[in-house]
This record gives C-alpha cells, sequence and structure tokens, in this order.
C-alpha cells in the first residue's frame, strides 16, 4: 500500500528545488520586471547560477540565510529564462545537468519524510517508505538492516528506469521485490531516477516560453551578454553527420544524443546496433555519447559492450526493423528511405533504385 | 497426412465449432485484439480484427481451421500490419512446454523415426540413424501424465511468485491448459499491461532466476564465517533471497540437523564434501518456474483461443479453474466418442477420460473419436 503523503512542502524545499510548483504559484501573475528590478541581487545571482553551472558542471553550494534562500528560489526561473534565451542546446543542456547535480547532492542528505513527495511532486514516480521491512518480513538479516531499505517502488515504475542500469545490482532477480513493489536505498532511489530529475529540468526550459518585450530589457540584455562572454563552446562531435548519410531515424538519434536530449532506450539500442554493423568500433560508438552532459560513461561502455556481444550472454544485437522503430515512435521516415524494411537497407541499391536516385 | 484424414478432422473440427458455440467465451477487449487462424489446408491468416464475436464462431464453423488465435497485445487497430496497428499494451503472458522440462519420461515414450531405412527407435533423436547413420529423422515428441504432471508444478511456482512477488491478484491470473504439451498463464492487470519487451524480459529472467548473482543472496566467499551468518538472508524474506535460502534450509543432511538454519546454509556454503555450484543450480531449477522465455517478452505473438481445438491433440485449451486437481486428459477432451475406425503405424500407451489405449503398432482398430482424432493429429494414424 502506498503511504499517505502527509508531508508538507515548506520554504526551506522551495529554495532547495525550486522547480517544485509552490514556486511557480508564487510567480504566476507577477510580472517578471518586478524580479529582475527587484532590491534582491536576483538576476545577478542567476547570472552567478549559470556561468558557475557552466563551468563546474554544478550549482554553487546554497547560501543558509534567509535572505539567500529567497534569492536562490526567485533566481532559478530567472536563470532558466537566460538560459533559454542563448538559444544554444549545449548550454541548456550543461545548465540542466548542473541543476539536476544540485538537487541529487541535496536528494542525498534529505530526510525521508520528504522524499516520496517531492517524486511524487516532480516526476509524479508514487513511493512510499517502508519503514518497517524487518518487522514485515520477520528477519533480523545484516543485508536488510545496513542497507537501509527505506522506499519501496511499483515494480512497473521500477522497470521502466532500471532496465537502461548496467549493473547485477540492478536486475530484478537481485533485488528484494515483495506484493509488487522493489525496496530500495536513498542512494539507490536517487540513482534510479537522477535521469528524469535532468529531464524534467531540462524540459521545463524547453517550455519555457519567453516573452519577447523581456528580450529588448536592458538587463536582461547585458547579462545575457555576459554569460555568451565566458560560455564554453560545445565539444565538436566525434562523428560527424552528414546529410543523407546515415538514415533519418539514426541520424536523428545521433542528433539527440549529441545535443543531451532524452533519447528513448529504442533510439539509442538503434544508433549503437546500425554504427557498430556500419564498422564503427565499441571506442566510436561510446565516444558519442559526450560525457560533459552527464551520460556515465561506465554505463554507456556496458551497454554498448553488451549490444556488441561483448558482455551478458554473448548475444550479438540486430539492427531493429522499420516496423519495429515505427511501434516504438522512433521512426523519423522521408522519402530517401523508400522501401527500406531496416535502416541497414538506407542508400542500398534498392532503396535508391526505388527513389530513382543514383547509388552513392 | 492423407486427404480422407485430412478432410476427417477438418469435418470434426468444423462440428466442434458449431455445436459449441456458446462454450467458447469472448475474450476482453475484443476491438483491440488481433485475431488469426490457420487452414488445414493453407498459410497461417493474422490481421484479423473481429467485432462481432459471433460472427467470427460462424467463420470457423464454416473454415473449420486447425488452429485459432487472439492477441495478448491491445492495438489501435489490429487488422493493419504489425508496424502501424499501434500498440496500447498487453497480457502479460506465459507459457509453460513439457518438452523443455528434460524429463525422464521422454526417454521411454518419445520416437524417432528414419525417413531413410524406416527405422523407429526409442528415446531422444540421435544426431543421426543408429542404423544407416543418414540425417533424415522425423520426431514423435509424445507427453504422458508425468510430463502435464511436471507442467503443472511448473505453473504452480509460477503463480505463487505472481501472487507474491509481484502482487498479481488471484483474479487477474487466468491459467489454462494449453491443449497438448502445457500450459498458458494470462495475466490482465493494468499495473503490467504497459510493460514493453525489454521489461517483459526482467520478468521472464525474475521467473527463470536467470542473472542471479549469489553476492545479492548473501553469499561470498571473501567473507568469514561469522560474517557470513550475519549476512546470509532468511527464508521469510522476499524474493529469490527467501526462496533460495527456503531451498537450503531444507537440504537433507544428517550431519547438519544440530545446527540453526543460517548456520546450516553457512555450513553447506563452506563444505568441502558439498559441491555447494551443484547445489544452488539444483535449488534454482527446483524453486524457479521453467516459462518459455520467448513467449512472454514477445508481444506481436498469438495466443491459442481458449475453448478452442488444439491440431496436435484434437483436445481443448481449457480454463482450469482448479489447477491443482486439473485433470487434463479428462477436462480437455471435449469430441464425441462415436467409434471410428482407423490404420495406426504405432503409438505409445496413453489414456483419455480414465481409460487406456495402446500401445498399439501396424493395426487397424475403432476407437472413440477423441481417441482416433488424438492419434491423427499425432500423425501416428490415418482414417482407414
Amino acid at each position: 500500500m502506498i503511504d499517505i503523503l502527509n508531508y508538507i512542502i515548506g520554504e526551506d524545499d522551495e529554495s532547495k528545488y525550486p522547480f517544485l510548483p509552490e514556486v511557480g504559484k508564487q510567480m504566476t501573475g507577477r510580472n517578471i520586471q518586478d524580479f529582475l528590478n527587484s532590491e534582491l541581487p536576483i538576476l545577478e545571482n542567476a547570472k552567478d547560477r549559470i556561468i558557475y553551472s557552466l563551468k563546474n558542471g554544478t550549482s554553487p553550494e546554497l547560501d543558509e540565510t534567509i535572505e539567500m534562500k529567497t534569492i536562490s528560489k526567485y533566481s532559478f526561473p530567472i536563470a532558466m529564462l537566460l538560459i533559454k534565451s542563448t538559444n544554444q542546446s549545449y548550454l541548456i543542456s550543461r545548465f540542466a545537468l548542473a541543476e539536476s547535480r544540485r538537487v541529487e547532492e541535496i536528494l542525498h542528505n534529505e530526510n525521508p519524510d520528504v522524499i516520496p513527495q517531492i517524486f511524487k511532486t516532480i516526476l509524479n514516480v508514487k513511493l512510499s517508505q517502508s519503514k518497517n521491512i524487518n518487522e514485515e518480513f520477520n528477519v533480523t538479516s545484516d543485508f536488510l538492516v545496513k542497507n537501509r531499505f527505506k522506499y519501496k517502488i511499483s515494480l512497473s515504475d521500477y522497470l521502466s528506469r532500471s532496465i537502461s542500469l548496467p549493473k547485477n545490482q540492478w536486475r530484478l532477480v537481485n533485488r528484494s521485490v515483495s506484493s509488487g513493489y522493489v525496496f530500495l536505498t536513498q542512494d539507490e532511489l536517487i540513482t534510479l531516477l537522477r535521469e528524469e530529475i535532468y529531464q524534467m529540468i531540462r524540459s521545463k526550459i524547453e517550455e519555457l516560453k519567453i516573452p519577447p518585450a523581456l528580450l529588448e530589457d536592458e538587463s536582461m540584455k547585458s547579462t545575457l551578454e555576459q554569460i555568451l562572454k565566458v560560455a564554453p563552446r560545445p565539444p565538436k562531435a566525434k562523428i560527424q553527420v552528414f546529410s543523407g548519410e546515415y538514415p533519418p531515424c539514426v541520424a536523428k538519434a545521433i542528433e539527440m544524443i549529441q545535443k543531451g536530449d532524452q533519447v528513448p532506450h529504442s533510439g539509442k539500442f538503434l544508433m549503437t546496433t546500425f554504427l557498430l554493423r556500419a564498422g564503427k568500433t565499441v571506442e566510436d560508438v561510446i565516444d558519442m555519447y559526450p560525457t560533459n552532459l552527464g551520460f556515465n560513461q561506465n554505463i554507456t561502455r556496458y551497454q554498448v559492450e553488451h549490444i556488441a556481444g561483448l558482455k551478458g550472454g554473448g548475444t550479438k544485437y540486430d539492427v531493429p526493423s522499420c516496423s519495429t522503430m515505427k511501434m516504438k515512435d522512433f521512426c523519423y521516415k522521408t522519402d530517401a528511405c523508400g522501401t527500406i524494411k531496416n535502416p541497414l537497407q538506407f542508400n542500398s541499391k534498392t532503396a535508391v533504385k526505388k527513389n530513382g536516385r543514383k547509388n552513392s | 497426412m492423407e486427404e480422407k484424414t485430412v478432410n476427417f478432422l477438418k469435418q470434426t473440427f468444423s462440428e466442434y465449432y458449431k455445436q459449441n458455440k456458446s462454450r467458447i467465451s469472448e475474450p476482453s477487449r475484443i476491438h483491440e485484439r488481433e485475431f488469426g487462424y490457420w487452414p488445414f489446408d493453407g498459410f497461417m491468416q493474422r490481421h484479423l480484427s473481429v467485432t462481432s464475436f459471433s460472427s467470427f464462431i460462424d467463420e470457423l464453423v464454416l473454415k473449420a481451421p486447425k488452429g485459432v488465435y487472439a492477441s495478448c497485445s491491445y492495438y489501435d487497430d489490429p487488422s493493419l500490419p504489425m508496424e502501424d496497428k499501434g500498440w496500447n499494451g498487453g497480457d502479460l503472458a506465459f507459457d509453460i512446454d513439457c518438452d523443455d522440462l528434460e524429463l525422464k519420461c521422454k526417454q521411454e515414450h518419445d520416437r524417432w523415426l528414419c525417413r531413410d531405412c524406416k527405422k523407429v527407435g526409442i528415446g531422444l533423436r540421435p544426431k543421426a540413424c543408429t542404423k544407416c547413420k543418414e540425417n533424415k529423422i522425423t520426431v514423435l515428441n509424445w507427453s504422458c501424465t508425468i510430463c502435464l504432471d511436471a507442467a503443472k508444478e511448473e505453473i504452480i511456482k509460477l503463480n505463487d511468485i505472481l501472487m507474491n512477488d509481484f502482487g498479481i491478484n488471484k483474479k487477474e491470473i487466468s491459467i489454462f491448459f494449453s491443449g497438448n504439451k502445457g500450459y498458458h498463464l494470462t495475466v490482465e492487470s493494468s499495473m503490467y499491461e504497459k510493460l514493453d519487451k525489454h521489461e517483459r524480459r526482467e520478468i521472464v529472467n525474475y521467473v527463470l532466476a536467470k542473472e542471479l548473482d549469489l553476492k545479492y543472496m548473501g553469499f561470498d566467499k571473501k567473507t568469514n564465517f561469522k560474517d557470513l551468518l550475519l549476512r546470509l538472508p532468511q527464508s521469510t524474506e522476499p524474493g529469490w533471497r527467501g526462496r533460495l535460502m527456503e531451498f537450503f534450509e531444507n537440504y537433507d543432511d544428517s550431519s547438519l540437523t544440530n545446527f540453526s538454519k543460517t548456520e546450516k546454509v553457512a555450513r553447506i556454503y563452506n563444505s568441502k564434501n558439498i559441491r555447494f555450484s551443484k547445489l544452488f543450480e539444483d535449488g534454482i531449477k527446483k524453486v524457479r518456474s521453467t516459462i518459455d522465455p520467448l513467449v512472454t517478452s514477445d508481444t506481436s505473438r498469438i495466443f491459442r483461443l481458449p475453448n478452442s481445438l488444439h491440431e496436435k491433440s484434437g483436445l481443448c485449451k481449457t480454463l482450469c479453474n482448479s489447477i491443482d486437481s486439473f485433470d487434463p486428459y479428462t477436462q480437455s477432451v471435449v469430441l464425441d466418442n462415436e467409434p471410428i475406425k482407423i490404420n495406426i503405424s504405432f503409438c505409445p500407451k496413453f489414456a483419455l477420460k480414465g481409460v487406456s489405449y495402446g500401445p498399439y503398432k501396424n493395426q487397424t482398430l475403432s476407437l472413440p473419436k477423441y481417441a482416433g482424432v488424438y492419434l491423427m493429429s499425432n500423425k501416428l494414424a490415418q482414417v482407414a
């Protein structure tokens, strides 16, 4: 049973988790200019927050004074507006990653009563605390006691997230599973959901609509200039995608990965199987995932080696068919695809002939 | 199979569907499922959508197919090609086949026939014919009560895992005798219907205890005995930790009777006389449920329709209301007992509706229709 969540979000939580709807509500109906021209250095703090994030890959530590908590709470949405205004996907990803790392740090030491409420609010993941796992199963096992499986998550919620985590530790068969729930420690829970925290922040930025008048605001303009002056440049992609070289679905996956966008498992799987079959090495494929955008190299290596048949049962995976990709909602078919049944056939004689083009 | 025999089977199947229209219950979410059937004389027909189930049964009477199927998956439009159907989820489906259980009785009742020299051998298929050394071998995978009892044990274990570990309600689970060599289990649960192929594969690995790591079960060679006692789980624990401990605690060894349960297991683990890895492997085999791993993770598969006839036995896919007492060789026999004269090439001993038949070899006999169809479906007899 899911425990009833009685925890009420307080002001402290709002500065730690400024993307909570409570903060959004406080900003609704208020003029952004009020924040920009506030006596509190909100715009300045937003600028510092961004520059620190872009340089260090994490956000500055939260100042514990009440005034700074308020500034920090409101500087986050302003920072989101600023970073969105840069219109640079790479910078947006870097900022979102830094903010998500800051949140992770806080969550690791968070009060267990707060955790379920936070995840329910921000990711709509239902968790419950399992305060009495030992009593529940009448055990005194050292493993259970020491590991402190404080939370349980529904099996379907667990599977959809654990599937991409490489270690044996995450395989369902090695977990304590009961009545449709999987038991987790606080650190495991955060690892399980970290990708979503990043994607949640990133999509919040993506969804923002910048009022045109705001871009004309002098203080905004000058702050933006200062940010762009020190912002790092995106690293050069290890694999250049030339138009028409790869099938559109593979090209899309590569583009999304290199921009730090959320790529569904099916997209990553397609890209990896395709590139391996196209003659790229495991190292080439691993290099495609920019580590500075939060891709964990160990996880990526495991996944790529697994697909290449170097890990697990030794199965070398085939490139999924067009019909599978369509079913997975990752088909970006163009006329150039012709009547191919598998992305591997792209640019093959058959596909080209059907389109009346010469084979390149 | 001779044309006369095919026609007889076709007519028998048609009569069954005509007389049992009300027996075949309409699947849930009928408009979202893909239907299919396999005619005696043609290719499998798939991607059918059914708007009226009674009209579909009328079609079965007319076409008299050897197999009728419905998808476990739900689609926006089941009639479209697979990639355009629009997958919306599906029942969790499991298949247990006694041929996968490595049973000793197969050595006694299975047969192989060399198509070259016509030698018939008993037991599992050899690599080449023992007489002429050719490799043109046809196999008869027979099944007996022992086989189906073993399959039943597996389905009972599966049912326990689904209810205890996965929290699936009894009402959401349906267990069927497949009509031939095993059991099907389907789960209709909103909690699990959206799981994709990869997630379903994790469920499969859980049920089969595949990728189970001893480290997470508390066993570690680097730990000293005292720490091992602390690390080992207890049989009341959830999941595989508890299940495995229960197996080890029940291990019969007179030299370990004086120890506490945990100490007994720790001593087994450290024993020089007991091969732990072999015992562990045996434990897994005993406690897991041996499901077909491909069926559960394949969301595009279509499953035999409940209460339809199985073309390899003439028996009916039957819902088991009480699995413990279910007798497949009685409760799934649905054809009548009108005598039918058949030529039998050979067959091992078998029993249907509590009556034993065989073994037969090159005989012409009159048998009840259900027994005759059983042999003809197994390609061991023809209409005389």
